[in-house]
């Protein structure tokens, strides 16, 4: 028994401050979404059961349902098709919209909902232009046959918005298909369609379903495009609870729900994976692409055009349109001053993120075990979790800290509540893992012989990690900060719910002027600019991470 | 008390049923060479790593002169354990120059001290004057050679390699290897190094350790290994052996071949293999020998020029063709008792149809194939496998 103490000891000995560290900050982050969870259980069964069927959620569980539902099949035609078209024919301009057609997911969803809103008005464009060739309508009120903002208008414009996470995993897969399966069909007499359906798709299962989750987490995260949109869903019904009814049990058991929600997709993603990981087979021979002809091939680049034009075309334009006639008057201090505020708060985020992924990451690498491994994972879930369910945890948490530093009396007001280092906090957890990822694949560049060999030579790791790791990781660095930072200045529903005061940034004026003033025509300038600069990584990223895209 | 000394070290992978290394026992006294060897996955690599300090061993300790690496009560990290590594893509720091990567270690040093030291330990490698290239500019030799300067640089007690000339060319690895292992020789640095190839294993060490899904089989002189193996993997490992069932008593082997006379071994009765190695066959009888050689008709199947040395396949003919399989943890088998030639990859001989044996000549004219021909070997060479 002794020996066994003593054996414990110098285990717990061997931890270095490293994985201290990272136990702490994996418990800082799960903290808020535990105590947010723990709301589940508090009513028994019974209790858990009346908050899923219960008559309010019932709504917002069947809405989220449809949604799912009508995004998914759209999100898996126009993902998988177009991926498929580009990696393996050869159509009039292939090569443009193989990259083009990434391009609407840097549309922020409640940019994108409020460009159509304004295109497809009354008074918008479409209209205009629909009116002058057909001339104005008899009885009905507008040319424009279909009403957008509803819940089937919310649907087509998600699915526009993110059928390009589909797109980019199975765009992977599809490249990394080896000819070999390709040939073996077409000799055993199956036509391509067969092919495709039997054989392609199951094989690429893991691809485009993890592909589809994505989506649906970005389906649930939304909460500006449903909220103009009329839609109840989860994010509404808690930012209602908060702000309208100033119901903070309500919004628990609500943003509760939701991640129970995102839990069972991700459990759900996780198990359909299961232990085959088949999809990662390595091509020998990549394919070659077949040329297609005539009609087949115009039918190729109008199926893979449509999702670009309505995703990203359109709005875009709408935006400039918008720029056009108000944005001379918004070019003036008062931009000057959210681009501050924009910047500052996106910035320290990104530099929380990339500190902190850069924490973890290097004590994943350094002190490997399946301890570390599992709180890396933990750190990382936030990213998965709607912003909504994290800000909800996020004060929860924070105003029992309050709570219990007033009853010390260590402080006679607020610290942590509605203060800067929470809207931080609350920022590092939802995206460190946009950090994360670039991170962890520049430190496997680096390969783990040079840390072995500094360390061999008496570096201890923190040396090691700035005078060998750090200086061969820089672009890797530098993409981590770009992503958290573009990513940072694009959120919405964060920012709304841990803002302070009348501190605001582009996104939450973009958002004042499209709700609260319903003029997003003055918003226009602001949208502009986030697209403009969400273009960014989308240029420079395959440039900094140094992998070959599928292009 | 030796200079290093590993006890009872076992390691195992979560989520793995086995160990990975399993209770290793290691000595080494200064300025000693070892090897260890074995094929992928045997824990060559972990064992390693515990050395290192990059993996903790689960059991056992580490001990080197008087300092305890790792024991139940204490772990030195891998920065202080003063060792030096050469690895098998050299592991420079690619953003730094060449005199920088060797100055790396030597921190405690003044900046004069530490160019006198990369100047001198330059020379050492012969790459004097290539302190201010960078590393991408060097050939892999060259490259390789800086690796060491920069672990000899720090004066490390002990020098671990990891594969360290598996990425060189065949043409180079030789004279690199050479030129390595003889400065360290000269230098009289303990090293452990970890080699896949069972012939650069000969080469490598003074002493060479087998290592097997992660228990050390043997560990020996290079020609203890080579011609008193314990175990039929370790025969194999080295190179091509041909194995026959026996039963050792009163001075004898019963075998398929017939009894052979082993005045050497008045070791007690007992089962096992006799093991004789391809160059140990020969055409015409030893004539200086106090022992008769032992004669063995055989069938040759085919003969291949492979340079030093004619490869020669054969079946011996067997004399008590219904004779069962000694070894008792084989499956039972219906044919006769096997002699075979066995490939690495098994640990008893595999199951064939009949007998296959090779034999190496270094003769000019080689037996016709298909005829009958006479082998002979001397009881020296027949070495008993338990």
């Amino acid at each position: 028994m002794s020996t066994f103490v003593s054996w414990m000891r110098a285990r717990f000995r061997r931890q270095s401050p490293w994985v201290w560290a990272t136990a702490l900050i994996t418990g800082l982050i799960a903290l808020p979404l535990l105590f947010v969870l723990s709301r589940l259980v508090e009513g028994g069964t019974s209790g858990l059961f009346g908050a899923v069927f219960g008559p309010t959620t019932r709504g917002y569980l069947w809405n989220t349902l449809r949604l799912f539902l009508g995004v998914g099949v759209l999100c898996f035609v126009w993902g998988v098709g177009t991926a498929w078209l580009v990696t393996q024919y050869e159509f009039p301009g292939r090569r443009g919209l193989s990259g083009a057609l990434i391009l609407p997911l840097v549309i922020p969803t409640y940019i994108l909902a409020y460009a159509y809103a304004g295109a497809l008005d009354v008074t918008g464009p479409i209209e205009g232009l629909l009116r002058g060739w057909w001339g104005a309508p008899v009885g009905r009120a507008r040319r424009v046959p279909f009403e957008i903002m509803s819940l089937w208008g919310l649907t087509l414009l998600l699915a526009l918005n993110l059928y390009p996470y589909v797109l980019m995993t199975c765009r992977a897969a599809f490249a990394r298909q080896s000819v070999g399966v390709w040939e073996v069909a077409k000799s055993l007499g199956v036509g391509p369609w067969r092919t495709f359906f039997t054989v392609i798709l199951p094989m690429t299962r893991p691809a485009w379903v993890g592909g589809l989750t994505l989506c649906m987490l970005e389906v649930v995260n939304d909460y500006g495009a449903a909220e103009y949109y009329g839609v109840d869903t989860f994010a509404t019904a808690i930012f209602r609870a908060w702000f309208g009814r100033d119901d903070a049990p309500l919004a628990i058991r609500m943003a509760a729900l939701l991640m129970l929600l995102v839990l069972v997709l991700l459990g759900l993603e996780r198990w359909q994976r299961g232990e085959a990981r088949y999809h990662e087979g390595k091509s020998v021979r990549p394919m070659l692409r077949q040329p297609l002809h005539g009609g087949w091939a115009w039918m190729a680049t109008l199926f893979c055009v449509v999702p670009f034009f309505f995703g990203f075309v359109l709005p875009v334009l709408q935006l400039g349109l918008w720029t056009w006639q108000t944005g001379s008057k918004h070019l003036n201090a008062g931009f000057g001053r959210l681009l501050m505020n924009s910047v500052w708060v996106a910035g320290s985020v990104a530099f929380c993120a990339v500190g902190v992924a850069l924490l973890i990451a290097y004590t994943v690498r350094v002190f490997e075990g399946p301890w570390v491994q599992r709180m890396a994972r933990l750190a990382l879930v936030g990213y998965s979790i709607p912003g909504t369910v994290i800000a909800v945890g996020v004060m929860v948490v924070a105003a029992q800290v309050d709570r219990l530093l007033m009853d010390w009396r260590w402080t006679h007001q607020t610290i942590l509540g509605g203060s800067f280092g929470l809207l931080l906090a609350a920022f590092v957890v939802r995206f460190l893992m946009v950090a994360y990822s670039p991170i962890e694949t520049g430190f496997q560049k680096n390969g783990r012989n040079l840390n072995e060999a500094s360390r061999l030579l008496g570096h201890p790791p923190w040396r090691t990690l700035w005078l060998v790791e750090l200086p061969l990781m820089k672009s890797a660095l530098l993409a981590a900060f770009l992503l958290v930072f573009i990513d940072a200045l694009k959120e919405l529903p964060l920012t709304l719910f841990l803002r302070w005061g009348n501190f605001q940034t582009l996104s939450t004026e973009i958002y004042n002027y499209a709700k609260q003033m319903e003029v997003a025509e003055e918003a226009g300038l602001y949208a502009l600019f986030l697209v403009s600069v969400g273009m960014i990584p989308v240029f420079v990223l395959e440039k900094l991470l140094g992998h070959q895209g599928e292009r | 008390m030796s200079f290093f000394e590993a006890q009872g070290v076992t390691r195992r992978y979560a989520g793995t049923s086995e160990d990975a290394i399993h209770a290793i026992d290691i000595s080494l006294d200064a300025g000693d060479s070892l090897v260890l060897v074995g094929e992928s996955g045997s824990g060559k690599t972990t064992f390693l790593r515990c050395i290192a300090g990059f993996e903790i061993p689960d059991r056992g300790t580490i001990r080197c002169q008087d300092r305890w690496w790792v024991s139940p009560t204490e772990w030195l990290p891998p920065e202080k354990r003063g060792i030096g590594m050469l690895f098998q893509d050299y592991a420079l720091f690619p953003h730094l120059r060449v005199g920088a990567n060797i100055a790396f270690g030597l921190r405690h040093l003044t900046r004069a001290e530490q160019e006198q030291t990369v100047a001198r330990t330059l020379d050492q490698v012969r790459l004097t004057g290539y302190a201010e290239r960078y590393p991408h500019q060097l050939s892999g030799g060259q490259q390789q050679r800086v690796a060491l300067a920069r672990a000899l640089a720090a004066h490390p007690r002990l020098l671990l390699l990891d594969e360290p000339f598996s990425n060189l060319d065949e043409m180079v690895k030789a004279e690199i290897r050479e030129e390595i292992y003889g400065l360290l020789r000269t230098l009289g640095i303990a090293t452990i190094s970890v080699v896949h190839d069972s012939r650069d294993a000969l080469r490598c060490g003074d002493q060479i350790a087998l290592l097997h899904r992660g228990r050390l089989l043997q560990v020996a002189s290079p020609q203890d290994l080579y011609l008193r193996p314990a175990s039929c993997y370790a025969a194999r490992f080295l190179g091509p052996a041909n194995l026959v069932p026996a039963e050792r008593k009163a001075g004898a082997y019963h075998c398929a071949l017939g009894v052979l006379p082993a005045p050497h071994d008045p070791r007690p009765p007992a089962q096992g293999w006799l093991c004789i190695r391809p160059e140990h066959l020969y055409m015409e009888a030893a004539k200086t020998s106090d022992v008769p050689s032992i004669a063995i008709s055989c069938m040759i199947r085919s003969c291949h020029f492979l340079g030093p040395y004619w490869e020669i396949h054969l079946n011996p003919h067997l004399l008590h063709p219904q004779t069962t399989l000694l070894n008792a943890s084989s499956p039972p088998t219906n044919h006769s008792r096997r002699l075979d030639t066995c490939s690495k990859d098994a640990s008893l001989p595999a199951q064939g149809v009949e007998a296959s044996w090779v034999a190496h000549l270094p003769t000019h004219a080689p037996p016709t194939p298909h005829t009958t021909a006479t082998f002979y070997v001397s009881p020296h060479h027949l070495c008993w496998i338990e």
